[in-house]
C-alpha cells in the first residue's frame, strides 16, 4: 500500500509556510493533493484569515455537505462525525461541542467559505498556503487509505509511520493510475532540461514559487528505479546539480498519490523566461538565459534612488495625517543605507531632505551620472477603496526591471498586485537607463496608508526593492 | 509570458465590449464639438437669458483605469461662462454608479478664453492632490473637457498664476497643452500599452 507521508517533508521544502498573509502575484488556487480543484472559488484573505470554499474540500474527501436553503446553517458530516456552521458567527458545533472558527464563515455567489485553519484542524487534512500565488495545498493523509480501493498489495515507498522503507525489498511497482512514467532527467550544460519518459504526458500549467519554477506532471510516477534509489538513500527528492550561474539544480520527486504526481522543481537564479515542448517521450524546458553576466568583483552600479515630491511639493495626504513626501523620503532614506553596504553598488539620492527637485533636474542627476539604475519611490491616492501597489515603466529597456521590483513590493506590502503599467512620467522616460516608478500602496486607503507609515513596514520595502535591485543586477548587469 | 496571449485577447475582448456600450448611449456634442458648439462663443450680443448647453466631462472609474465619457447639461449666464461651468463639471461625480471625480477637490480659480487659448488658473490643495496615474488621467480629463470646444486651439494650465513644471509632480505640465494631445479614442492608452507590450 502506497504510504507518501515521506513526502510531507519536501512540501514543506518546497512551499513557504507563512500565515494568512496576501503577497500574490498570480490567481490564487486551491489544491488537493496537489491537484487543482474549485477552479471557480478561489481561496481569500479576509481580514489577514485565508478563507476557503468548504464544499469542495469537504466532499473531495467524502464528506457530505448540507446546507437548507433559507437557514444560514451548513452541516458537513461522513457519518462518524458532524461539523454545524452558522453564517457570520465564528464559531462551530463539531459533534455538538463548540469551537470558535477564529473568523466567521460567510456565504459569497453560493460558496461558503471557513478559515483554513479550521479546515485543517477539524478534517484532518495537512495545511500548507504558498505566499507567491497566494494559493492553498491541501494534503489528506488518508487518502492512501486501504479503504479507498487502491488494494494492490505493499510496494510503497514509505511506511505508515512516515518513515521510509529500508531497501533490500522487492523493486516498487508504477502505480496504477501513472500514464506516465519518468525515467531520467537531462541537462544539455547550457540552456536545456529535458524530462525523458515513457508513456503519455499532460503536464499542469507551470507557476513560480519566488525565483523556482515549479511543473506539476499529474498521472505520473518516477521510474521503478529511482524509487528504489530514493528508498534506499532515505531521500524524498531525486536531484540533477546544473550548476551553471543561471540554473543551479533541478529537483525531482514523486510529489502525490492521488493522483499520481511528479513535480519537478528548476532553482533558478532569477526569474526568466522559458519555453516548454513536449515531443514524444520528452519534455524540453528552455530557459532564455544561458549564463548569467559574468561577475566581475571590481564592477561597480551606480543606483539612483528617487524619493518623490518633497518641498513646497508634498505629495498626496495620507489618511493618517502625514504626507506622501515623508513616507517617499523615508524609504529612499532606508534603500540607500542598505545599498551602501554592497560592496558592488554605489547608490545615489536625488534628494536626501525635505526639498524640492524638479522633475527634469532628476533625470539629468541620474543621466549625468551615467547611473545604471533609477528607482523612483512613491504613494498613491484616489478613492478610499482602492488598495494597492502599482509599478510603472516607460521605455522597454525598463520593463525587467519594473516586473523584478514590482514582485519584491508585492511581497513586502502584502497589498493587492494592481500590475506593471506603462506610463510617461518625466522620471522615468527621460533618464536613460532602466528606470521605474514604484507606488507602493495608496495613501487614501486606511489599510495601505497604516501599513506605509509602519516602520517596520518602511524597513520591509527597503529590504525587498533592495533585494529587487540585487536580483535585475545579478541577472541582467547594468546598464 | 506564456500567458499574455490569453491575456491581451481578453483584453481586446473588454475593450470591444467597452465600445459597443457607447453605441447604445444618446448622441453625444461630436468628437471635439461641432454642430452642438455652444452658440454662446459666437454671438456678438449675450443671450438675454441663459441658454442650456449639453457639454461632456470625465470620470474615472472605481479602480481608476481608464475615463469614462459623461454629459450634463449647463447654464451659461453670459457667452464666455461656457467654458468655466465645462470645467467645473468634472468635478462632478456619482460614487453609487462607479464614477469618480479627479478634480472633486481643485479650486479652479479662473477660467478664460482668449485667441483660442483657454487659461484655466488652479489652486490644488493637499486633498486634491492624486497618485501618478491620477494625475495622468485628470489631465487628460481636463485636457479632453477644454477641447469639446472646437474655438479652443490650446490649454494652459496654471497654478495660483504660475506656470509649473508639474501639475501633481510626475506628469510634465505643457505650456500650453495643444489640440491634439490626446487622441479622439477614449481607449487610447489602455489600447498603445498593450501594442507596446513586448
Amino acid at each position: 500500500m502506497k504510504r507518501i507521508v515521506a513526502l510531507l517533508s519536501l512540501l514543506f521544502a518546497l512551499i513557504a509556510l507563512y500565515p494568512a498573509e496576501s503577497h500574490a502575484a498570480e490567481p490564487p488556487s486551491l489544491y488537493m493533493n496537489g491537484e487543482r480543484i474549485a477552479e471557480g472559488a478561489s481561496p481569500r484573505v479576509v481580514n489577514n484569515f485565508t478563507m476557503v470554499p468548504i464544499r469542495v474540500i469537504a466532499e473531495d474527501i467524502g464528506y457530505t455537505v448540507d446546507w437548507t436553503a433559507g437557514t444560514d446553517q451548513v452541516r458537513i458530516s461522513n457519518g462518524g462525525s458532524l461539523i454545524e456552521l452558522t453564517f457570520d458567527k465564528d464559531t462551530a458545533l463539531v459533534d455538538g461541542r463548540e469551537l470558535k472558527l477564529g473568523a466567521a464563515a460567510f456565504v459569497d455567489k453560493g460558496v461558503t467559505y471557513v478559515p483554513l485553519r479550521f479546515v485543517g484542524e477539524q478534517l484532518g487534512l495537512q495545511v500548507y498556503w504558498d505566499s507567491y500565488s497566494k494559493s492553498v495545498f491541501l494534503y489528506n493523509p488518508q487518502s492512501a487509505n486501504p479503504d479507498e480501493g487502491d488494494a494492490d498489495g505493499d510496494e510503497g515507498i514509505g511506511t505508515e509511520d512516515g518513515e521510509v522503507k529500508e531497501p533490500g525489498g522487492e523493486m516498487p511497482a508504477v502505480p496504477e493510475d501513472a500514464l506516465a512514467v519518468v525515467k531520467e532527467i537531462q541537462f544539455d550544460g547550457a540552456r536545456r532540461v529535458t524530462v525523458l519518459f515513457e508513456g503519455s504526458m499532460t503536464p499542469n500549467e507551470p507557476f513560480w514559487s519566488g525565483t523556482k519554477l515549479v511543473i506539476d506532471m499529474p498521472y505520473a510516477s518516477l521510474s521503478p528505479e529511482i524509487m528504489a534509489d530514493l528508498a534506499a538513500r532515505k531521500a524524498s527528492q531525486a536531484e540533477l546539480i546544473t550548476d551553471t550561474r543561471a540554473l543551479e539544480r533541478v529537483r525531482y520527486s514523486y510529489y502525490s498519490s492521488h493522483p499520481s504526481t511528479v513535480r519537478v522543481v528548476f532553482d533558478l537564479k532569477v526569474r526568466q523566461d522559458y519555453e516548454i515542448t513536449l515531443e514524444e517521450g520528452a519534455l524540453h524546458v528552455d530557459f532564455v538565459l544561458e549564463e548569467l553576466p559574468a561577475a566581475d568583483p571590481n564592477k561597480k552600479y551606480k543606483v539612483v534612488i528617487d524619493a518623490g515630491h518633497g518641498g513646497e511639493d508634498p505629495g498626496a495626504p495620507s489618511v493618517t495625517g502625514d504626507w506622501e513626501k515623508t513616507f517617499n523620503l523615508a524609504v529612499a532614506r532606508k534603500v540607500y543605507k542598505l545599498l551602501e553596504q554592497d560592496s558592488q553598488i554605489t547608490p545615489y539620492m536625488t534628494r536626501s531632505d525635505d526639498t524640492y527637485i524638479g522633475l527634469y533636474e532628476r533625470a539629468g542627476y541620474a543621466n549625468d551620472l551615467g547611473a545604471d539604475l533609477f528607482i523612483s519611490i512613491h504613494a498613491n491616492r484616489y478613492t478610499s477603496s482602492v488598495s494597492g501597489v502599482e509599478t510603472y515603466y516607460n521605455r522597454a529597456e525598463s520593463l525587467k526591471l519594473a516586473e523584478v521590483l514590482h514582485r519584491h513590493l508585492v511581497k513586502a506590502t502584502g497589498l493587492p498586485d494592481r500590475n506593471v503599467r506603462k506610463a510617461s512620467f518625466v522620471v522615468i522616460r527621460e533618464t536613460k537607463m532602466p528606470a521605474v516608478l514604484l507606488e507602493c500602496g495608496y495613501l487614501s486607503n486606511e489599510k495601505d496608508a497604516k501599513l506605509l507609515f509602519t516602520e517596520s513596514v518602511q524597513d520591509r520595502i527597503a529590504e525587498e526593492i533592495v533585494a529587487g535591485i540585487k536580483e535585475y543586477l545579478t541577472a541582467y548587469g547594468g546598464k | 509570458m506564456r500567458k499574455m496571449s490569453g491575456l491581451t485577447a481578453l483584453l481586446v475582448a473588454m475593450l470591444l465590449i467597452a465600445s459597443c456600450g457607447k453605441g447604445t448611449e444618446p448622441a453625444l456634442p461630436g468628437n471635439g464639438a461641432d454642430t452642438n458648439t455652444p452658440a454662446a462663443g459666437q454671438n456678438d450680443e449675450p443671450e438675454t437669458k441663459p441658454e442650456s448647453v449639453t457639454v461632456k466631462y470625465y470620470v474615472s472609474d472605481e479602480e481608476m483605469n481608464s475615463l469614462i465619457e459623461k454629459q450634463t447639461t449647463i447654464e451659461p449666464a453670459e457667452p464666455g461662462e461656457v467654458y468655466r461651468l465645462a470645467i467645473e463639471a468634472l468635478k462632478q461625480e456619482d460614487e453609487a454608479a462607479g464614477e469618480f471625480s479627479l478634480w472633486k477637490n481643485a479650486i479652479f480659480r479662473q477660467v478664460e478664453l482668449d485667441g483660442g487659448v483657454l487659461t484655466v488658473d488652479i489652486s490644488l490643495p493637499g486633498e486634491a492632490r492624486l497618485g501618478s496615474m491620477g494625475e495622468s488621467l485628470a489631465l487628460e480629463a481636463i485636457a479632453r473637457s477644454a477641447f469639446q470646444f472646437d474655438e479652443v486651439e490650446a490649454l494652459e494650465i496654471l497654478v495660483d498664476g504660475e506656470q509649473v513644471e508639474s501639475l501633481m509632480g510626475h506628469e510634465e505640465l505643457l505650456h500650453p497643452i495643444e489640440r491634439g494631445a490626446y487622441p479622439d479614442d477614449l481607449n487610447f492608452r489602455t489600447a498603445q500599452a498593450m501594442q507596446d507590450e513586448p
